[in-house]
């Protein structure tokens, strides 16, 4: 977005860094009137202090930022080991580790790639993964499209690690905020994770509510949002996997939810007829930034 | 969030003045400015909120605030929401459950009638009955139903999208 002039300058968390941008705001503080911002330029001068006369390009400073650990992948074991200097910063220790085993962030991976702590985590083949999450996320641009960046030297086999591609549609309505995504995510994952409550969630009712209570309507708000996405996704069975739920080894057990079966839910819905009168008149009562609002007045 | 880069970096970081911004439009993680600047900065801090659940009882007060504050130097703040999430956490209940232990070890103060330590572990503790990437879709976060002012506070809800996790089609 900043490159194409829609703003002028980005905030948020540092993960931000991964992506082609040379400033970011970290925080504000509106009480004194001051904001602060890092520059990109400035952290990789820093990392020169590690490996001097190093030459530390863009791909190398992306890869000890992913290997230092982010939401993408977890830190790398080595900078973790009890060994590790604890006054050098994980990103620090990431890009000694770069630099001095073969400079680049895969080869650090393949040199311990028989370490059973690797092999047990599987990380070899997750930095992968999150490498090329990274080189090719993907982006709505401006035309309201969805695309991965660098699309042109996109593997055939991205769908590992970017996912399969669902309509740009579905993402133009999340992108105009009158989609969750939250049950979106249940969907293209196949997931729903069930954190407990506030209390711990001890009580058998609650457990109950959430595991099995809750399972018909959520296969109904499920089923009609994949009627609209391919046959694949309307009939794949959702894990339900709950806090309380734990198999003999401690693990998170997960209760399969099946899709399959389910009543026509897209058959009642398209007896609907919502009258343009009425959904404006119901539209006005919001609020102005109401995300409904803004797409009504796009259209008319 | 790169690990240990706020210490890592607060040596080199840098600081301006809001008035170098003034006339520009800022795209902001919302998820990213929700955490730091609503649910746990300093004097936003609700420390009863992982006792209650759900959002703080300020919420709207501190993001209409924010809100001014910017409009007061013509800074048009875009708030960019969550999308879908491509990368597959390893133990997705972890934070709750270390918030669930905390938690239990506030009620076993309140129990014994120490209340202001009590408050204290309950501020101590990371549970939120919000999702930690909220979705632009219940609008709380970007109510504003006052008259506009001269310079338009857009909040949008544009998302950086991503593709769902897994699948494979046939």
């Amino acid at each position: 977005m900043e490159r194409q002039g829609q703003v002028q300058a980005i905030s948020g968390s540092s993960e931000i860094l991964l992506f082609d941008c040379d400033r970011v705001i970290t925080s504000w503080n509106l009480e004194d009137k001051v904001f602060k911002w890092i520059k990109r330029a400035k952290c990789v001068t820093d990392l020169r202090k590690y490996v001097p006369n190093a030459d530390i390009t863009d791909d190398t400073f992306v890869d000890a930022c992913i290997l230092a650990g982010s939401h993408f992948l977890p830190t790398l074991p080595n900078l973790d080991a009890q060994n590790a200097r604890p006054k050098v910063s994980k990103l620090g220790g990431a890009i000694e580790l770069i630099m001095n085993h073969g400079r680049t962030g895969h080869q650090v991976v393949m040199n311990n790639r028989d370490d059973p702590i690797f092999q047990r985590i599987n990380y070899v083949d997750r930095y992968r993964r999150a490498r090329l999450a990274v080189k090719h996320h993907p982006i709505l641009t401006s035309e309201g499209k969805v695309e991965p960046l660098l699309e042109s030297q996109l593997p055939n086999d991205s769908h590992e690690f970017i996912g399969q591609r669902l309509p740009d549609e579905i993402f133009y309505y999340m992108s105009r905020g009158l989609i969750n995504s939250r049950i979106l995510s249940w969907r293209a994952a196949s997931e729903i994770i069930e954190p407990p409550p506030t209390d711990g969630g001890d009580h058998t009712a609650y457990q109950n509510l959430v595991s099995t209570k809750l399972t018909p309507l959520r296969t109904t708000a499920i089923n009609l949002l994949s009627s609209s996405l391919h046959n694949w996704y309307q009939h794949k069975d959702i894990d339900l996997k709950c806090w309380f739920k734990l198999d003999q080894s401690g693990k998170h057990q997960a209760i399969t939810i099946s899709m399959k079966g389910l009543p026509e839910w897209r058959k009642s819905v398209d007896t609907w007829n919502v009258q343009d009168a009425v959904i404006r008149e119901f539209v006005s009562k919001f609020q102005v930034c109401c995300p409904l609002v803004q797409l009504f007045s796009f259209h008319y | 969030m790169i690990r240990d880069f706020e210490t890592w970096s607060s040596t080199y970081g840098e600081a301006s003045q809001l008035e170098e911004l003034q006339g520009t439009r800022v795209g902001i993680e919302a998820a990213h400015y929700l955490d730091h600047r609503i649910m746990r900065h300093g004097s936003n801090k609700e420390p009863l909120v992982p006792a209650l659940g759900g959002l703080p009882l300020g919420f709207r007060a501190y993001v209409e605030t924010d809100l001014d504050a910017f409009a007061a130097f013509q800074l048009q703040p875009l708030f960019v929401f969550s999308g879908l999430d491509i990368a597959k956490q390893d133990d997705p209940f972890r934070r709750r459950q270390e918030g669930a232990i905390v938690n239990n070890q506030a009620w076993g103060l309140y129990d014994n009638h120490e209340a202001e330590k009590s408050v204290q572990k309950f501020g101590e503790s990371r549970t939120s009955t919000y999702p930690p990437l909220p979705s632009p879709s219940n609008g709380r976060a970007t109510a504003d139903h006052r008259q506009p002012t001269s310079f338009p506070r857009t909040i949008s809800a544009h998302s950086s999208l991503f593709w769902p996790k897994e699948g494979y089609p046939s």
